[in-house]
């Protein structure tokens, strides 16, 4: 089975419902679903809300040196940024909406990356505090989130059983197929994928792999930014080629497979104190797994 | 955009491992249902009755107060997937 052309916020989408007659519906409210997400968040595509937002940011200071300026935003960018916002604090900055948002120049990477904690969202206002010459850059969240609300979205709309993949990052809800939503957890490489993997079924929330092996770029930019370390500004020194979550939200898988990578060695016992199952893939192939993630079936 | 769908149908292939492979084969009927899958086979089985809003729905997703553990423990299966994550784009 085959299928081109159809990319959201840069990942390749998946679209899975347990009532075949809602297919055709559930995939049109799908596409509006994320394009609605992409014409708000996503920076790279011209035109968007925050790609506009972005670019009067440039015209200031880039080390947010300038003054504050105050921003209202749509709902949905108000959204995702306070996602971001929470993730950045969940994690202590290690997934940091304004790391990756410079060029990659040695003078760039010289100066502090500007932090997240600078940013101010009034959730009923919808006004965006930011320092001036700091930009935004959703990648780490926008892709588990738009997936979590299209997921939630489509299951209510539909009445049936619905699975939402942006680019692995996958989100589930409503009613569960029998014997559970079968994950396949590969690491990728060519097309179809090839090499080992393994199969866990989910009954809620979602997974979420990062793998180092996966950095794509569009339009010149790395979409997988945020295995760099927000503190330096550069790549997170590789300990784990790739690293799978489970969670109660396919945004917090996310963001805890991301975090992982980030984390390198401390990720495991990060991890277990969360209480989230995972399976981390070491740089030799060996795996590990926490939080009670399964065994290979027999 | 170019959007190409193609809509499949399978037979399931979960099924109690203490049931014969006839009695298997005239009960486990499933449906597949995929939308934008690349290269993944996918098998959708027989829905079961609704329940509650789970923990993705948009409420949860809003606050998302912390980095919790899904409600119900992963588990390991085998037979063909709905979705691959794999950390690619």
């Amino acid at each position: 089975m085959t299928q081109e052309g159809w990319t959201a916020l840069g990942a390749r989408v998946q679209l899975v419902v347990t009532d075949p007659a809602r297919l055709e519906q559930g995939r049109d409210l799908l596409t509006a679903d994320l394009a609605a997400a992409v014409a708000a968040c996503d920076a790279l595509t011209p035109g968007s809300e925050l790609d506009t937002l972005n670019r009067r940011q440039t015209e200031s200071p880039a080390d947010g040196s300038g003054p504050v300026r105050s921003v209202p935003v749509s709902p949905l960018l108000a959204e995702a940024i306070a996602v971001a916002l929470r993730t950045a604090s969940l994690t202590n900055g290690d997934l940091d909406p304004t790391a990756g948002s410079d060029d990659a120049s040695a003078a760039t990477l010289l100066r502090p990356v500007p932090r997240w904690h600078q940013i101010h969202l009034d959730p009923g206002s919808r006004l965006l505090q930011l320092p001036s010459g700091v930009r935004l850059d959703l990648v780490p969240t926008a892709r588990a989130w738009a997936a979590d609300r299209a997921a939630a979205r489509l299951a209510s709309a539909l009445s049936c059983g619905v699975l939402v993949g942006l680019g692995g990052d996958i989100a589930v809800a409503g009613p569960v197929p029998r014997g559970g939503w079968r994950i396949r957890i590969q690491e990728a490489s060519g097309e179809p994928p090839r090499g080992p993997y393994t199969i866990v079924a989910i009954r809620d929330g979602g997974v979420a792999t990062s793998a180092t092996a996966a950095r794509r770029r569009r339009n010149g930019t790395d979409l997988l930014r945020h295995i760099s370390d927000p503190r330096t500004g550069l790549p997170a020194a590789p300990f784990w080629r790739a690293a799978t979550v489970a969670a109660a939200s396919c945004t917090a898988a996310s963001a805890a497979a991301a975090t992982a990578m980030i984390r390198g060695r401390h990720a495991l016992e990060w991890l277990s104190s969360l209480r989230l199952p995972a399976r981390l893939v070491g740089l030799d192939s060996r795996v590990y797994t926490v939080g009670g993630w399964p065994a290979v079936a027999a | 955009m170019d959007i190409r769908h193609q809509i499949g149908s399978a037979i399931g292939t979960e099924r109690p491992r203490r049931r014969s492979r006839l009695h298997a084969a005239t009960t486990a009927v499933g449906t597949a249902c995929v939308a934008g899958t690349a290269s993944v086979p996918a098998h959708a089985a027989v829905a079961q009755p609704a329940r509650p809003p789970g923990p993705s729905s948009p409420d949860r997703i809003q606050a998302l107060a912390a980095l919790t553990p899904p409600a119900t423990r992963p588990f390991a299966t085998t037979g063909p997937s709905h979705a691959t994550s794999g950390g690619w784009l």
